[in-house]
C-alpha cells in the first residue's frame, strides 16, 4: 500500500493514479504518485547509506529512479508498480555508486558535477525527445557553460565504461544486452569494406557498432534502448572506436612491414 | 552575441596526445554552433579521427595540424590540414576507416589540394 501525504493509498487508488497519467501526463499528477511512493524511496536509500555518503544524497538519486520508473510504467501490464519500481530505482543508486567508484581518481567537485551533468541530460531527453544542447544543460543545472564543457570532457576521458556495468534497471550487464548470438559480424565488416577490421573486436563491441552503423541509431536512441545514459554510450562508442582503431593500425603496420 | 561567421584558428603539435585537446576545443565550438550533445558527439568523433589520422598515418606540411572553424547559421564547417597525402586516394585499411567515419558523423565531406598540400572540409549542421 502507497502513501500519500500520510494518507494511505490502496491499490485501487494508485491504478486510477497511473491510468490518469498515462492519459495526461500532468506533472500534478505524477507529483501526486511520487508522494505515495516516497516511503519506498527513503527505505531503498538507507540500504546504501552505510556507504560514505549522505542520505539526502541518496534520497535524491532515489528519486530519479522514482522519476523514471513512473515515466516508464504500464499499468495495463497487470503487475504492481512496485515490483517494477523497485529494481529501477536501486539500479539508479547502484550506478550512482558505480560513477563515483569508476572516477575515483576525478576531484570530488568534477565527480558531482558528472553526476549532476548526467542527470540533467537524461531528464531533458525524456522530456524533448533528444539530447539537449550545452547551453541547455547549463540553464537546468545553473553551471556555467564552460563548466559544463569541461565537466562533459572530463567525465569522457577519466571515465573508461565497463561492459561489465550494470544497466539502469540494475538486473543485466552491457555484457548481457550487448551480446547473445551474433550475426552482425559479416554485415558491418562488409559496410565497413574492412574485411577482417572486426574479428578483433569482441561481439559487445561489434553489436554497438552495429547498431550505431548499421541500424543508424543515434547515442540517444542506443542509450534509450539498451537502457543506459547517453554519456554512458558515449563512453562505450569512443572505448570501441578506439579498439578497432588500434585494431587497423596494428594491421595496417603489419601489411606494410610485410 | 552574433556568432554568424565565426572563424576559429587552431594549430596543434601533431601528437596523438593532443586528442583530447581537439576535443575539448570542439566541443566549445559545437556549442557556439548550437549543437545539442548527440551532434556535438558525432563531430567530436569526426574530429578526433581525422586529427589522429594525421598524427598517425600521413606526412604532414610540418609538425603541426592546422584546424579552421567556422560557424555558419547552425552549421559548422572545419578544414583541416595541411597534409602532403591524399586521404581520398588512401586505399589502406586506416585511410578506408578514416573515410568511413566521416561519412557516418558528417553531413558531408570532402578533399581539396593546393600546391600538393591537402586538405579536408568537413560539414555539419545543427538539426535543431
Amino acid at each position: 500500500m502507497a502513501s500519500n501525504g500520510g494518507k494511505k493509498l490502496s491499490r485501487a487508488e494508485t491504478d486510477i493514479l497511473f491510468k490518469r497519467y498515462r492519459e495526461d501526463r500532468n506533472p500534478e499528477t505524477k507529483s501526486q504518485i511520487v508522494d505515495a511512493y516516497m516511503d519506498l524511496v527513503r527505505s531503498l536509500a538507507r540500504r546504501f547509506a552505510n556507504r560514505g555518503e549522505p542520505l539526502d544524497d541518496l534520497v535524491q538519486v532515489a528519486s530519479m529512479g522514482l522519476l523514471k520508473a513512473i515515466d516508464r510504467f504500464d499499468p495495463d501490464r497487470n503487475i504492481q508498480f512496485t515490483t517494477y519500481a523497485v529494481p529501477t530505482i536501486v539500479g539508479e543508486l547502484r550506478r550512482y555508486f558505480r560513477d563515483r567508484a569508476a572516477t575515483i581518481r576525478v576531484p570530488r567537485g568534477l565527480r558531482e558535477r558528472s553526476y549532476i551533468l548526467n542527470t540533467a541530460v537524461q531528464n531533458h531527453l525524456q522530456e524533448h525527445g533528444r539530447t539537449p544542447t550545452i547551453a541547455e544543460i547549463s540553464a537546468i543545472t545553473g553551471i556555467n557553460e564552460e563548466d559544463v564543457i569541461e565537466g562533459l570532457e572530463s567525465n569522457e576521458a577519466s571515465t573508461l565504461a565497463s561492459l561489465d556495468s550494470r544497466t539502469d534497471d540494475g538486473e543485466l550487464s552491457l555484457l548481457d544486452v550487448l551480446g547473445g548470438e551474433d550475426k552482425t559480424l559479416g554485415l558491418l565488416d562488409e559496410r565497413l569494406s574492412l574485411a577482417g577490421a572486426m574479428s578483433g573486436l569482441d561481439e559487445r563491441e561489434q553489436r554497438l557498432l552495429y547498431l550505431r552503423f548499421i541500424e543508424g541509431l543515434s547515442q540517444s536512441e542506443i542509450a534509450e534502448k539498451l537502457d543506459i545514459s547517453q554519456m554512458h554510450v558515449s563512453r562505450l562508442l569512443r572505448q570501441t572506436l578506439q579498439s578497432l582503431r588500434n585494431e587497423l593500425t596494428t594491421s595496417t603496420r603489419e601489411s606494410f612491414s610485410s | 552575441m552574433d556568432k554568424l561567421g565565426d572563424n576559429i584558428h587552431i594549430q596543434i603539435p601533431a601528437s596523438e596526445e593532443m586528442a583530447d585537446i581537439i576535443r575539448l576545443a570542439t566541443t566549445a565550438i559545437a556549442n557556439r554552433a548550437g549543437f545539442d550533445l548527440d551532434q556535438s558527439d558525432d563531430i567530436n568523433t569526426a574530429m578526433e579521427e581525422v586529427f589522429r589520422y594525421y598524427c598517425t598515418s600521413c606526412s604532414m606540411d610540418g609538425t603541426e595540424v592546422k584546424l579552421d572553424f567556422v560557424i555558419e547559421n547552425d552549421s559548422l564547417r572545419v578544414r583541416a590540414g595541411d597534409s602532403l597525402n591524399s586521404l581520398a586516394e588512401n586505399n589502406s585499411k586506416i585511410g578506408r576507416y578514416c573515410r568511413f567515419i566521416l561519412d557516418k558523423f558528417t553531413d558531408s565531406f570532402h578533399e581539396v589540394s593546393e600546391q600538393g598540400r591537402y586538405a579536408i572540409i568537413i560539414e555539419k549542421t545543427s538539426d535543431l
